[in-house]
């Protein structure tokens, strides 16, 4: 599904991801894990195609394309999706109007029809009630407002209407107490396809007690120094970071 | 409505607690144009002002508004002149006890528009209201200048102007706000935000108080910025094209200003002309 080759990325004329190599196939749930700075959100926003992070070397292929020739839109219609660590806040527009706004943009450009409203309420309301996000919400101005954890439920609820194909988590567990760490662990799980795909972003062991990766790789300065399974996390949880590489 | 191309002087006159559930709506297309309102006691009116013209025609509108005690007026302005025509307005408004006004521009039409408001708070506890959305672009020149007085305590005032600038269009806000000694217990605010969309554009915005007591609550405040791109991202990365993330975000900006109109068919209105232009 997705192919990262030799990925160099530089931000302000400084290299940030240093030749990453990373392969994740449909279905496999990835988790990359590594200290502060190691590069982890550059990588998140380099997938989603942010303006300032320059690729100096390598390429990213998903599923046949190249992924660097694409506009971010064109990314999220053909199956990309981020959950931001920080939600931006965007006065004067309804998170339900975003979503309905985002989907059926979305649909457009893969050719299919637009939702109607009352389709788009159905399925608003059956996602919002498995992550226990209020109508009140949906009515403010997308992420004005919110708490720590209504954001990161909001991202989710986010991922869940528009069912990516590939879904990177960018610390969705930062800020969150274990209760909201949960119900957010529930709904990634409840997205858990043979044909979907995560790449899981941590600083912590924690969330992948609830999220349990298929893989864990060690990302420090810039590339993945170590691979493993599951337990890998627990051992560096155990052990930190400063014995890897 | 009322047309007045060759008539070009009118007077709205409502009596002692007259309030009417009748919106005033007025079309403005003389080149010299005056309209006169006076609310008596605890009066109220809902006036629309609309303004379409020929090509290259100047245009000179005077309003002059009174409120007595109490009186309440929420007028709002459409200024759609056409892109090529000059438009100058001068708009006096005096409040008396307890007097309410509230005035809510849409400026985008005219090559050069100017809208110059004086505003009296004349008695206890008066409160007025201006809020412009300043649309622009091309070579067009919006100018807007307000003085407002407070001459009695208690009252309060606000001015508000977003301004959205494309191409090479110039935006002008300059706010006077002045508190003389008598007015304590003023609360006054002062807010211009513009959002520029191309390099050529200018905003320039001088918000000012004079304030001449102590006992008052008074804030001012001006940006002028771009579109903000984290917002921009985030949408993009929803799915959304970039042309509709950056309609969506001029028109949030905006319409935290229209939003809070309470007249609904005005408020739609309003909505509709922001999104006719973007």
């Amino acid at each position: 599904m997705l192919k990262i080759n030799n990925l160099h990325i530089s931000v302000d004329g400084s290299d940030i991801l240093r030749g990453l190599d990373l392969e994740i196939k449909p279905g496999e749930v990835h988790a990359i894990m590594g200290p502060n700075g190691a590069g982890k959100s550059t990588l998140a926003y380099t997938l989603a195609g942010k303006d300032g992070y320059d690729v100096t070397q390598g390429d990213v292929d998903f599923e046949g394309e190249n992924l660097f020739a694409l506009t971010p839109e064109e990314r999220a219609a053909k199956g990309v999706f981020l959950a931001f660590q920080y939600p931006v806040e965007i006065p004067g527009v309804t998170m339900n109007q975003f979503l309905k706004t985002a989907l059926n943009a979305q649909r457009k450009a893969r050719g299919e029809e637009p939702l109607d409203a009352l389709a788009l309420l159905k399925r608003i309301k059956a996602k919002q009630k498995e992550l226990g996000v209020s109508d009140e919400i949906l009515k403010r101005p997308v992420n004005v407002g919110y708490s720590g954890g209504e954001k990161k439920r909001a991202e989710v609820l986010q991922m869940a209407m528009l069912e990516p194909k590939f879904a990177v988590l960018d610390e969705t567990d930062s800020g969150l107490d274990i209760d909201a760490l949960k119900i957010v662990a529930q709904g990634v799980n409840n997205l858990r396809r043979a044909d979907r795909s995560f790449l899981v972003i941590t600083h912590y062991q924690r969330l992948l007690d609830y999220i349990v990766p298929d893989y864990v790789h060690v990302l420090a300065d810039g590339r993945i120094v170590r691979s493993g399974g599951a337990d890998l996390a627990q051992t560096l949880e155990a052990e930190g970071y400063a014995n890897i590489a | 409505m009322r047309t007045l191309p060759e008539v070009n002087e009118i007077l709205i006159h409502r009596t002692c607690g007259q309030n009417g559930g009748k919106i005033e709506d007025v079309l403005f297309t003389a080149a010299e144009s005056r309209l006169n309102i006076v609310l008596e006691k605890e009066a109220e009116l809902t006036l629309i002002e609309r303004h379409c013209s020929e090509k290259e025609q100047e245009k000179v509108v005077n309003i002059g508004v009174l409120l007595k005690e109490g009186a309440k007026l929420h007028h709002y302005r459409f200024q759609e002149d056409d892109i090529t025509a000059k438009h100058r307005t001068s708009l006096a408004v005096s409040l008396a006890e307890n007097a309410f006004y509230e005035a809510i521009t849409l400026t985008k039409g005219a090559v050069d528009s100017q809208c110059d408001v004086e505003a009296d708070l004349l008695g206890e506890q008066a409160s007025c209201v201006f809020k412009e959305i300043k649309l622009l672009s091309g070579q067009q020149k919006g100018a807007s200048s307000f003085v407002v007085r407070h001459d009695s305590p208690d009252c309060t005032s606000s001015l508000e102007c977003r301004s959205v600038l494309n191409d090479t269009a110039l935006g002008i806000f300059d706010g006077i706000t002045r508190v003389n000694k008598e007015a304590d217990g003023t609360k006054a605010s002062q807010l211009s935000k513009a959002v520029l969309l191309s390099d050529g554009t200018e905003m320039r915005a001088k918000p000012e108080l004079q304030i001449y007591t102590d006992d008052v609550a008074c804030a001012h405040g001006a940006t002028t910025g771009q579109l903000d791109e984290e917002q921009l991202f985030y949408l993009r990365a929803r799915g959304i094209p970039e042309a509709d993330a950056r309609a969506i975000l001029i028109e949030a900006f905006l319409c935290e200003v229209v939003d809070k109109i309470v007249d609904e068919s005005v408020k739609n209105e309003i909505k509709v002309k922001i999104g006719s232009v973007l």
